[in-house]
């Protein structure tokens, strides 16, 4: 590499940004280069719960530029135990808004968008294909399954977590790379629009710290890949956390030949859209 | 027939080699709906528990899909 750091420095980014970011631009897998990358980033962020709290802070303080929230609840009391972005006087408001705003406080340099419904299927594309990659942070199977589809269809990377009680779960789906080399999508290891009951935060409770180290994880691996432009973490593995021990499990992923999502795809011919599949 | 011992989530288990996991699945009444199957660590995705058989020393370990965040 030519150039001492200060010369580099004037052609990235600013001073301002320079001092503010430093303790990550100084990693060697970042440098200023990483920096201006997550600034020209734009993640979507669906669902404000514990997952999306945790998630957020981190990549709105690290930088990303460009960050869309989605959710149609509201903050409840229930809530603050975990979701950890909200204030006690959030209580009642918006989350996705809340959660705007309180993101802009740690960093009014970035853009934020807030949209309090839920996504119908054309908006949920649209914000798809907006985004460099998804974090679904979101607390329900049906929801989990249309945000697959729709980003292996976009072809845009799926970075999932889910977390109940002690447990958690989290894995890269790299659907970028998904037409370069076939690989399990999200329905491929969890065939099911619905499960076995109870299986809610509201029935079964969950641990605080173990939904927010599942979302940290998602920040993690989103700016690994917006900033270096590849996952440094294992794709292709699911990621299986016990609270209780602080044991991770890595599983392999291999793509179900007859998933109704992505099975089609490894003959390269487009996907069928199943009829009378989740709506 | 020829028995193997193989573990199910860390119980020991006797079967006869090459029983499908499928198969296992129906023999010990394991939960389905909502459950991920993986052997020595390798998820078996649904469409592959017919044609999966298990060997000797194969350790099973399911869990339930969880969709809270």
């Amino acid at each position: 590499m030519t150039g001492s750091k200060s010369e580099q420095h004037r052609h990235g980014i600013s001073d301002v940004e320079f001092l503010r970011y430093q303790r990550q631009v100084s990693l060697p897998e970042i440098g200023e280069h990483g920096q201006e990358h997550l600034a020209t980033s734009h993640v979507l962020i669906i669902g404000c719960g514990g997952l999306g709290s945790a998630a957020a802070q981190f990549l709105a303080a690290g930088g990303v530029g460009h960050l869309v929230l989605v959710d149609d609840d509201v903050v409840e009391s229930s809530n603050l135990q975990r979701q950890t972005i909200y204030r006690e006087y959030d209580l009642g408001m918006s989350k996705a808004v809340a959660m705007r705003q309180q993101l802009l406080n740690i960093n009014s340099n970035i853009n934020v968008r807030a949209i309090n419904s839920r996504l119908d299927h054309s908006q949920l594309k649209l914000e798809v294909m907006l985004a460099d990659v998804v974090l679904d942070c979101t607390d329900n199977i049906s929801s989990r399954q249309l945000i697959n589809k729709a980003c292996f269809e976009l072809k845009t990377d799926l970075i999932f977590a889910s977390a109940i009680g002690w447990q958690g779960q989290f894995a890269v789906f790299e659907h970028s790379h998904t037409f370069i080399e076939p690989q399990a999508c999200y329905r491929c290891v969890y065939p099911f629009d619905e499960l076995p009951s109870p299986r809610s935060c509201n029935e079964v409770g969950v641990i605080g710290p173990v939904v927010g180290t599942l979302g940290n994880y998602q920040a993690l691996a989103a700016i690994q890949k917006l900033t270096t432009g590849a996952y440094s973490l294992s794709t292709r593995t699911l990621h299986v956390f016990d609270g209780l021990s602080l044991n991770w499990q890595q599983l392999a992923l291999s793509q179900d030949s007859d998933c109704e999502v992505c099975g089609a795809g490894l003959s390269g011919s487009p996907v069928q859209s199943q009829p009378g599949g989740a709506a | 027939m020829k028995s193997i011992q193989i573990t199910i989530n860390d119980q020991v288990k006797h079967v006869a080699d090459k029983t499908s996991l499928a198969h296992i699945i129906e023999l010990f009444s394991l939960p389905e709906l909502g459950c991920v199957f993986a052997i020595n660590n390798e998820i078996i995705p649904r469409s592959k528990w017919h044609e999966t058989r298990l060997n000797s020393g194969n350790s099973i370990s399911l869990f339930q899909a969880i969709a809270g965040g």
